[in-house]
């Protein structure tokens, strides 16, 4: 059985031990504490690279958006027709979108930040959509060899929301999924 | 003297940081071991082998397995433990030849009795690992579709780092 799985496995020699490795990051303390987590102990080496990137593979960070939502509800005397929900305006939809986009930057900002100081260049992805949907689909696309998300780093309220990323790529997930659990004492 | 270079050789144990491999006797469990063999532990990756490997595989109770409770149940008990015993060795041996053949020597073993959920975490706990893995469906037939939640149980209740390596599904 052996003989049949080595070629799945090992194609080719030393050098193809780099690993692709994608880090979901969310606005949680839990999810930054998984990449530098990741980034101690997928990316260390005995020597002390510029980049270390470059011999260790390639890290990956990916930031899903939640879609805007471009109807909001009515609260007021146009309760009339519920079938047809008010539609923000143009206005109202570019803020809002500008502030989604600024806090994604600020978060992938901290998230280079934290690669830097441990000498690992890391490419930025940012996708729209369902968070898990997007980032199992994204792993699949990038072939990743491995899928790193945080989990539980969440106040109980969006633990109910978030919790579920890791676990829908746990079970969707082609690649393998790490799944970093905050160091017990952390507070969410 | 011989104190002193024991103490040393337990820091230095103390100082790799642990990781725990769960197995059994699914094709699933050896892929994850020969995956995470090839990615943390081949010279290439890991020149001074900074993680000690721990691969354990849960025997059930022979009590466990035999669910239905018959006049020859009892009878049966003693055989139904070799054959546990037997399979968890095989599944060890397995182990240690998937080991040898990526080279990698400090390794321990362990069979522990009981269900897979809590020997995984116990194991964890009792080497204060720094990460876990298992398979996924790393369970055999009769129980996987209790124990297809294996995974989903160590994901949750472990208290380290869990991986979880599938195997890719052969594309049509």
């Amino acid at each position: 059985m052996e003989e049949s799985q080595a070629p799945v496995m090992a194609e080719g020699g030393g050098e193809d031990k780099k690993m692709k490795v994608l880090v979901a990051v969310e606005e949680t303390e839990g999810s930054l504490y998984a990449l530098s987590w990741a980034l101690d102990n997928l990316f260390t080496s005995a020597s002390d690279v510029p980049d270390k990137t470059e011999s260790l593979g390639r890290l990956v960070l990916i930031h899903a958006q939640q879609p805007l939502q471009h109807f909001m509800h009515p609260v007021g005397p146009c309760m009339t027709d519920p079938h047809h929900p008010v539609y923000a305006t143009s206005s109202v939809i570019d803020s809002v979108r500008r502030a989604q986009e600024q806090n994604s930057r600020n978060l992938l900002e901290r998230a280079t930040q934290v690669c830097r100081s441990k000498l690992v260049e890391a490419e930025m992805v940012i996708v729209d959509g369902d968070p898990k949907e997007m980032i199992c689909q994204f792993a699949e696309q990038m072939q990743a060899d491995l899928l790193v998300v945080g989990s539980r780093g969440l106040s109980k309220i969006r633990r109910a929301i978030l919790g579920s990323v890791s676990d829908y790529c746990a079970h969707h997930a082609t690649c393998p999924v790490l799944i970093v659990k905050p160091p017990k004492g952390n507070h969410p | 003297m011989a104190a002193k270079a024991e103490d040393a050789s337990t820091a230095e144990a103390v100082g790799k940081a642990v990781m725990v491999v769960g197995i059994d006797d699914s094709e699933h469990s050896f892929y994850a071991l020969q995956w995470t063999l090839l990615h943390f532990f081949s010279p290439a990756v890991r020149p001074s082998g900074s993680y000690k490997l721990v691969i354990v595989t849960a025997k059930p109770t022979p009590t466990s397995v035999i669910s239905v409770a018959s006049p020859g149940a009892t009878d049966v008990l003693p055989f139904v433990e070799s054959d546990l015993r037997k399979i968890s060795s095989q599944v060890i041996e397995k182990a240690k030849d998937i080991c040898a053949a990526h080279s990698v020597l400090d390794v321990e073993y362990e069979v522990v009795e009981g269900d897979a959920r809590n020997v995984l975490c116990e194991v964890v706990d009792k080497h204060h690992a720094e990460m876990l893995v298992v398979g996924s469906h790393g369970y055999g037939a009769i129980k996987r579709a209790v124990l297809g939640s294996v995974s989903d149980y160590c994901a949750h209740h472990a208290h380290c780092t869990v991986m979880i390596v599938k195997k890719p599904k052969p594309k049509h």
